[in-house]
């Protein structure tokens, strides 16, 4: 355990942060020259505050800052760069619209003898700093907008290093990676360590964590539980200091999942279906099942269930649901015969932040006509209905009125899901149903779904880039493969390590035909 | 408090400035600095002139609440005054004015039509049809002001309840506690709240944007043509630059009154809130005798002032 006082690189002591309530109890958070220090904790427990507080983006109510033994006020972010601190956030805060080489020297831009920015300068350095420091050739002049994520970060990564950054932190950094982009990144952050700098590391996947951790601070609830080497901890003993539950009282799903033999009933069947993003798409959903598409980032998941959902347009193709034949034209449709999407980008696409939380549950155009009369509607009839399913779902809020603003990730997600299951559909897709939820919470996701399917018959669609998640959850699992359908495999028939092969060897033979 | 009450109180007056602190302020000054400020006289006075605006501005609330914005109001204003006062005498008041209404409820749809079906920006699709009508209304008017002298209009419009308040600020009223209605207790309401908070969740939701948008625009033409016919009649004349004004005067009460102009957050009550420290700035300028000139610039510090008091802490 390291307490505070023994000439760290960085200490934070006794920090102290209250909003309504306190969010950051008293931590002392102390971090050695080159290693990588991961920060884990569920939602709400207060790593996204430290991390905010020691990039000075919020300041301390209580508490000292000490770099190298000398105490340091960090009141802007400008402060931090200057002490080469830079975060890597989960939304990466990069010029879209402009390239890679104005993004990676904004605001230091070589200059020319006039004064004016040298840009043939400013772009040779970058391919060449690029290429130094992450091994890979990209053309500097391109547009942030048109690059994946993953390449994104490295500029913002770059950006960090032409900045002098000393120590990096990195907020959910594979959040959208694929495994293969996963492990350039890690390359990259073990090469950055190596030089004598570091990384804090901030994530909730635990496999991670222990992969490519040194020393790990756990938090609960505003306070710092443990400080480790991560090798004297296990995975199980991480979830019990992050949770405060042993082993035992958590859900252990992989008994409930029923292994069912008999085929019943046919709920969803989609053949044929086409447009720019998918090829001749055919499925089938079964009542009470678990179908997973997994797939490689941009293998066209969401795309299918868009397309089927009639959010996006579709050139081609036929859906019948219990064996009749529907017309789905657009999201509208869908809704009305009972097939839902519950969108991967919830801040974007699903939630309306601004908007209180009862509204959130029954916003939907199901629910705005039935419980209303004439177009307008009781408070009270609203309210209760949502109460229904803030109970069903566990969600934990102040009042029915507070706005999803002030919600947590978690209960982000399970509000979005209560707003689909009010309509009770007979088909649902849920897309990367657990991204950014801390583990508790995933456990109470995974025992909804499972439930949904199993309890209720539904059939349900399960996208996601978790292996472990599919491994868990699904019956039968459909690999896709630049929009097209590979093969459907049943679950009981593949190991997590053949699925992730089948997902990746399909990832090299994409890299080659570039 | 009662939690129910404060919860009502709290969805009634949720705004993004403390507005009505400042409206209290504002008032206490006015008794303190001037005698006849706080007679009822002088109250009524103030709904009167305020009733036109609140009720453009209530139209103009339901538009920004979907993140766009009518700067055609002002000119909808003066070309249905010159058409409603011309008609008068030929089809008679009935006829006038259903076809006055409906002339501004189409004329909102149009624009609404525009900024959804081609994806022009509220602004510009707004201020061209700004233009258009401005021009239609000098066009048909040919500069000459008409008198109204159709006696049952003038009953309608611009008669006293009791003898002493203006019918103007009873159906400035009515149509204001509709619009709330209808913000907060209806269906459409919330399909406002939803499509200018987030249009994208919205559309997966199975909410048709583009026909609450549209539909929000064809609202404040129909409550631009209302306020045109209470205002011709109040004024007694069909004039071409009538409605001169109302056009940003209307954005700034909704402003003022707590609505973001990025849509999807707002007071259901702010237009009210925001003409009425609008109206009472004014009426103390005038009380106090300043000259036009100088009450534009005092008005302008004041509101100043306003919004950096009420301005809430984020």
């Amino acid at each position: 355990m390291r307490e505070v006082g023994q000439n760290y690189y960085i200490e934070m002591q006794s920090i102290v942060k209250r909003y309504a309530t306190t969010v950051v109890d008293h931590v002392d958070f102390c971090v050695n020259k080159g290693e990588i220090h991961c920060l884990v904790g569920e939602n709400g427990a207060g790593k996204s505050t430290l991390i905010k507080i020691l990039s000075g983006i919020v300041q301390a109510d209580e508490g000292k800052i000490f770099m190298e033994g000398a105490s340091v006020k960090i009141d802007h972010p400008n402060t931090a760069h200057r002490l080469g601190i830079s975060v890597i956030p989960q939304e990466l805060n990069l010029l879209n619209k402009l390239t890679i080489g104005e993004n990676v020297f904004l605001g230091v831009e070589p200059k020319n003898s006039l004064g004016l920015i040298n840009w043939e300068e400013l772009y040779r350095k970058t391919e060449n700093q690029i290429y130094q420091e992450f091994g890979i050739k990209l053309d500097s002049r391109e547009l942030i907008s048109d690059l994946s994520v993953s390449n994104r970060q490295l500029v913002m990564i770059a950006r960090a290093l032409q900045w002098g950054s000393k120590v990096l932190i990195l907020d959910e950094p594979t959040a959208r990676l694929s495994k293969e982009e996963i492990k350039r990144l890690f390359e990259i952050i073990r090469n950055f360590r190596e030089e004598g700098n570091t990384i804090i590391y901030i994530s909730h996947h635990l496999e991670e964590i222990r992969e490519i951790g040194d020393i790990v601070t756990i938090l609960r609830d505003g306070k710092r539980v443990i400080t480790e080497k991560l090798q004297n901890l296990n995975l199980d003993k991480i979830i019990e200091y992050m949770t405060g539950k042993k082993k035992g009282t958590r859900v252990s799903l992989a008994k409930t999942v029923i292994e069912d033999e008999t085929r019943k009933k046919k709920l969803l069947e989609v053949r044929g279906m086409l447009n720019e993003k998918v090829k001749n798409i055919d499925l089938d959903v079964y009542e009470g099942e678990i179908l997973a598409i997994a797939g490689v980032t941009g293998s066209g998941r969401s795309e299918i269930a868009r397309a089927i959902c009639g959010i996006d347009h579709r050139e081609k193709g036929e859906i019948k649901l219990m064996g009749k034949k529907v017309k789905i034209r657009n999201p509208v449709d869908a809704i009305r015969i009972g097939i839902i999407y519950v969108p991967e980008d919830r801040k974007s696409q699903g939630i309306f932040l601004k908007m209180s939380v009862f509204i959130n549950i029954l916003l939907n155009k199901k629910n705005l006509e039935n419980l209303s009369n004439l177009g307008f509607y009781f408070i009270r009839v609203f309210k209760s209905t949502a109460q229904k399913f803030i109970e069903l779902l566990n969600i934990i809020v102040p009042s029915l009125d507070t706005p999803c603003l002030s919600l947590s990730g978690g209960n982000q997600q399970k509000v979005l899901l209560g707003k689909w299951l009010t309509v009770d559909p007979t088909v649902i897709i849920l897309d990367e149903p657990t991204r950014g939820i801390d583990v508790g919470v995933k456990f109470e996701f995974y025992e909804i779904i499972n439930k949904l399917a199993k309890k209720q018959n539904k059939g349900i669609i399960l996208i996601s880039s978790e292996l472990p998640e599919i491994m868990k959850l699904a019956d039968r699992i459909l690999i896709l493969k630049k929009g097209k359908v590979v093969k459907t495999y049943l679950k009981k028939d593949l190991s997590e390590n053949e699925l992730f092969n089948l997902i990746i060897t399909e990832k090299v033979e994409n890299e080659q035909k570039h | 408090m009662n939690k129910n009450i404060k919860s009502i109180f709290v969805r009634l007056f949720h705004s993004y400035y403390n507005i009505y602190i400042v409206l209290l302020i504002i008032f206490v000054v006015g008794i303190v600095s001037h005698p006849t400020f706080s007679s009822p006289r002088n109250l009524i006075n103030i709904m009167r002139q305020i009733s036109v605006l609140l009720i453009v501005a209530v139209g103009q609330n339901f538009v920004i609440l979907t993140g766009g914005i009518d700067l055609s109001v002002g000119s909808v204003i003066s070309f249905i005054s010159v058409i409603v006062v011309g008609m008068l005498s030929i089809i008679g008041t009935p006829l006038s004015i259903l076809i006055g209404l409906s002339v501004g409820f189409i004329v909102g749809a149009i624009n609404g039509f525009i900024v959804t079906r081609f994806k022009v920006m509220p602004f510009l699709a707004t201020f061209c049809f700004y233009a258009i009508y401005q021009g239609l209304a000098l066009f048909i008017d040919k500069g000459a002001c008409r008198n109204i002298i159709e006696p049952n209009f003038l009953k309608i419009f611009s008669s006293h309840i009791f003898g002493m308040i203006p019918v103007s600020i009873f159906y400035s009223l009515i149509i204001f506690f509709i619009g709330v209605l209808i913000l907060s207790r209806s269906t459409f309401g919330i399909k406002i709240y939803a499509v200018g908070g987030n249009e994208e969740a919205a559309r997966l939701s199975g909410i048709n944007s583009g026909l609450t948008k549209l539909l929000a625009y064809a609202i404040s033409g129909l409550l631009a043509a209302g306020a045109s016919i209470i205002l011709s009649a109040t004024l007694q004349i069909g004039d071409a630059l009538i409605g001169i004004g109302y056009d940003l005067d209307s954005i700034a009460a909704v402003c003022i009154g707590g609505t973001l102009l990025t849509g999807g957050e707002g007071s259901v009550v702010g237009p009210l809130g925001g003409a009425l420290i609008m109206g009472v700035i004014k009426n103390l300028l005038n009380l106090h005798g300043m000259s036009a000139f100088v009450q534009q610039i005092v008005t302008g510090v004041i509101i100043l002032v306003a919004v950096l008091i009420a301005r809430k802490k984020s």
